[in-house]
């Protein structure tokens, strides 16, 4: 069993970018990879609770991420230094996440197959 | 050793299907192979047959087909992303009644499993971004 | 040991961050504008896709420069493979 990382690093909605690789992520896990997320960067906006993107006409990234646990992605996982410049706190996430500092995701990088996104 | 490579930037956006071009061809002159080319994204776009490309730019879907046929290679574009960024097969024109098709020969639509199938498949995962 | 593809200055910061020891880093397209201050980021290893670099009009240590073909056996060398396009 593969073990792969996909990496969201862009924020919903401006793009499909972090819905298609939340997508990625689902199907990997449905075909029994060991699949791991880790939100980064701008991408840890994902993770924010009480969205709803039917006004702007797609679908709400926070809700496809609640199922997650549904499609066994176990390991979910937010930088912490993202999290902070992000000014958002843990109890504000749509699902539990394992923070990570940087030099932490360099350990889990590094124990993958693949890495999707980036 | 078997490579598995996702394209995920459209022509003109980025370089990232020129850039994989060239690195696939590099990795078939060492002597791997290639179990196939994912086109993810914006990266579908490569796919697009009723592109015209300037005179003396190169035209990346030819360039694409021209490998595809050379080395056998499978050209395949994500079908969720595909459709909504107007790939069509003559299959998926009658589907969802459009009046052309517009998916290039040597491309085909295929599911998002085929990207987790081709990396279960290879030794190497190699993504170019937009 | 990781390989690490960086396609730009800011994927180079979150890349470095990241990176291990051991790791390598390649920079391509917008990535080879990083080329001459690569001192300050502690990356012992690094090589430059040469045609991106010499194509935007730098240049660099020739010692560094890597064509497609280097490309590939250093995929070969390391995995998993990240790209870093912040």
């Amino acid at each position: 069993m593969k073990k792969v990382l996909v990496v969201v690093n862009q924020p919903p909605y401006q793009s499909s970018h972090a819905l298609e690789l939340i997508e990625a992520a689902m199907v990997g896990a449905v075909f029994d990879f060991e699949v791991s997320i880790l939100f980064r960067g701008e991408g840890v906006w994902n993770l924010l609770g009480d969205q709803n993107a039917s006004p702007l006409g797609r679908r709400t990234v926070s809700k496809l991420l609640a199922a997650l646990p549904t499609y066994d992605v176990s390991s979910l996982f937010v930088c912490t230094e993202a999290l902070n410049q992000a000014a958002l706190k843990t109890d504000q996430l749509v699902v539990p996440a394992a923070l990570l500092s940087p030099q932490e995701q360099a350990g889990l990088i590094a124990r993958q197959d693949a890495v999707i996104g980036g | 050793m078997k490579f598995t490579i996702a394209v995920h930037g459209a022509p003109y956006a980025s370089l990232a299907n020129e850039r994989a071009l060239k690195f696939c061809s590099a990795v078939l002159a060492a002597g791997h192979d290639i179990v196939r080319v994912f086109f993810y994204h914006e990266g579908v776009l490569a796919a697009l047959d009723s592109t015209v490309a300037p005179q003396d730019e190169i035209d990346i879907t030819r360039e694409w087909q021209k490998f595809a046929l050379q080395q056998n290679t499978e050209l395949a574009v994500c079908i969720a992303n595909g459709l909504k960024r107007g790939l069509l097969s003559t299959e998926e024109q009658n589907r969802y009644d459009k009046t052309a098709p517009t998916l290039a020969a040597g491309f085909e639509l295929v599911g998002l499993g085929q990207l987790i199938d081709g990396i279960a498949a290879a030794d190497r995962y190699v993504e170019f971004p937009a | 040991m990781s390989l690490h593809l960086v396609y730009s200055r800011r994927g180079l910061a979150a890349c470095s961050a990241r990176a291990q020891a051991d790791d390598v880093v390649v920079l391509l397209g917008d990535g080879t504008y990083a080329a001459a201050g690569m001192a300050e980021f502690p990356i012992p290893t690094y090589h430059i896709l040469q045609e991106d670099l010499t194509s935007r009009g730098l240049s660099a240590n020739s010692d560094l420069c890597i064509d497609y073909a280097d490309l590939v056996e250093l995929c070969i060398q390391h995995n998993p493979i990240v790209s870093w396009s912040d």
